[in-house]
């Protein structure tokens, strides 16, 4: 997503927004009615943010954050911070890896790459970001390859 | 505790006082409850071995009686369904009562504990502008927003006492100067090294310039909360007094009400000094009172 013209805080053009959105959808199944609820805007020239709808951020001095950093639109695909991955992971339905044990979960949390069986990557059909749930709740994002024999989860559990 | 022997006279059961001004403090923690309800929360903890006791007076909070582990290391803590707070410092917010879709200004926010705590009383809506004039302690705001899934904050650094009248007027102001922190000695002992009544008027002057910046802030029929950690009735009683007199038509004191939570009234005389009768609907908490640290709250309403 290549923005042209940037101004901090702005709101995000309307192709820009349903470029995001698409994303989302495609990637996460997050359907773009609930997107639409939030307010999105630049926070600088490679992150957009999210808003409450009706927030009305102060003028003077300029904020230093306004809402929560959600998207990084530098890169190719765009990336999901980890809090924007905790706030639109109950929403998301494709991409999402639910670790099932406790030892999966300490790997993850310990920032490692380990094997997923096929059960658990049913939702997953592309490499790539995946937002990772334990007990259903999102805790983060990961990696997700499919190059060996086995599927593998590299962590980017963030403590950030 | 020599330091506190200033206030002997004004607390009641004194020997008690210093008992529990001595005690570890207990760890107290509140749900993030835009992502998990307390039930739920509470029975996940409890996999993890964390005995927990509802805190009497806020529903959603808990007393942690146990753990195997530091509550700031569990998965728990890093997916933003709760977070660690002292108890007594609940009150603020919890006094504000911020509606969802209302416009709010912290202004000395950092850390974010109380900015967060009324992001989440606010449903995620409207806007919380948590102002802090100290630029590095901006990014804990940040940090913990970000964790919780806060999106209805704005974080600016300025000087609260100068705050910009472009930014429009606020609903509701929180107030939480900075302050000698007396009732933190439970978790710092060593607060109370730089204690002095030298130290108190010295902050007092700035608290009072805060606190009158967000009278001028406020809208009309808007409230205020104004706080501290401290006994100090120079920075407390004093300074609150001190704002109700450059605004003697505009504001008026509310009573404080907290079921199930143990205050003494605010002051309304100290060391010869008279203060406002209305300053008796200000509340001080003791450590003794709730097993609490210690601390100050007046309501205040800007009138019509």
């Amino acid at each position: 997503m290549k923005v042209e013209l940037l101004q901090k805080y702005t709101e995000c053009e309307k192709a820009i927004k349903e470029s995001i959105f698409n994303y989302l959808r495609h990637r996460f199944g997050i359907p773009a009615n609930l997107l639409q609820r939030y307010r999105w805007i630049y926070q600088n020239r490679k992150t957009v943010a999210v808003t409450s709808s009706d927030h009305d951020p102060p003028v003077k001095p300029s904020p230093l954050a306004v809402g929560m950093p959600a998207l990084k639109i530098s890169s190719t695909p765009p990336r999901l911070t980890t809090a924007a991955a905790l706030f639109l992971g109950p929403m998301a339905t494709r991409h999402r890896i639910e670790l099932e044990t406790p030892e999966q979960l300490n790997r993850y949390l310990s920032g490692a790459t380990f094997p997923l069986s096929i059960a658990e990557c049913v939702n997953c059909e592309e490499a790539g970001q995946v937002i990772v749930c334990y007990h259903s709740i999102p805790i983060g994002t990961g990696k997700i390859s499919f190059e060996g024999s086995v599927p593998l989860l590299k962590s980017e559990f963030s403590r950030t | 505790m020599k330091h506190f022997e200033r206030y002997r006279d004004i607390i009641q059961s004194w020997e008690q006082f210093i008992e529990y001004s001595l005690k570890p403090l207990p760890t107290v923690i509140w749900t993030n409850t835009l992502r998990i309800t307390t039930q739920r929360l509470q029975e996940l903890l409890q996999q993890d071995g964390v005995i927990l006791r509802t805190v009497s007076w806020v529903d959603t909070a808990f007393r942690v009686e146990s753990s195997p582990v530091s509550l700031g290391t569990l998965w728990e803590y890093w997916a933003g369904l709760y977070h660690i707070q002292e108890e007594v410092s609940l009150l603020p917010p919890y006094i504000l009562k911020p509606q969802p879709g209302e416009r709010i200004l912290d202004m000395c926010a950092a850390p974010g504990n109380k900015t967060a705590q009324m992001a989440v009383l606010m449903e995620n809506t409207g806007t919380i502008v948590a102002n802090d004039n100290n630029r590095k302690r901006i990014g804990a705001i940040r940090a913990l927003a970000d964790r919780m899934g806060l999106i209805n904050i704005s974080v600016i650094v300025s000087d609260g006492t100068s705050f910009s009248f472009k930014n429009g007027q606020f609903d509701r102001i929180l107030v939480d100067v900075p302050c000698s922190c007396e009732g933190n000695s439970r978790k710092t002992p060593s607060v109370l090294e730089e204690c002095s009544l030298q130290f108190s008027l010295r902050l007092a002057k700035r608290q009072t310039l805060l606190l009158k910046r967000a009278v001028e802030l406020c809208k009309p029929g808007g409230i205020i909360i104004y706080s501290t950690c401290t006994y100090a009735p120079e920075e407390n009683e004093g300074v609150v007094n001190a704002v109700l007199n450059l605004f003697p038509d505009k504001l008026e004191m509310l009573p404080i009400t907290i079921p199930a939570f143990q205050t003494a009234p605010g002051l309304t005389s100290w060391q010869g000094q008279q203060y406002s009768q209305e300053l008796q609907y200000s509340i001080r908490v003791y450590p003794h009172l709730n097993d609490t640290g210690g601390f100050y709250v007046a309501l205040l309403r800007k009138k019509q």
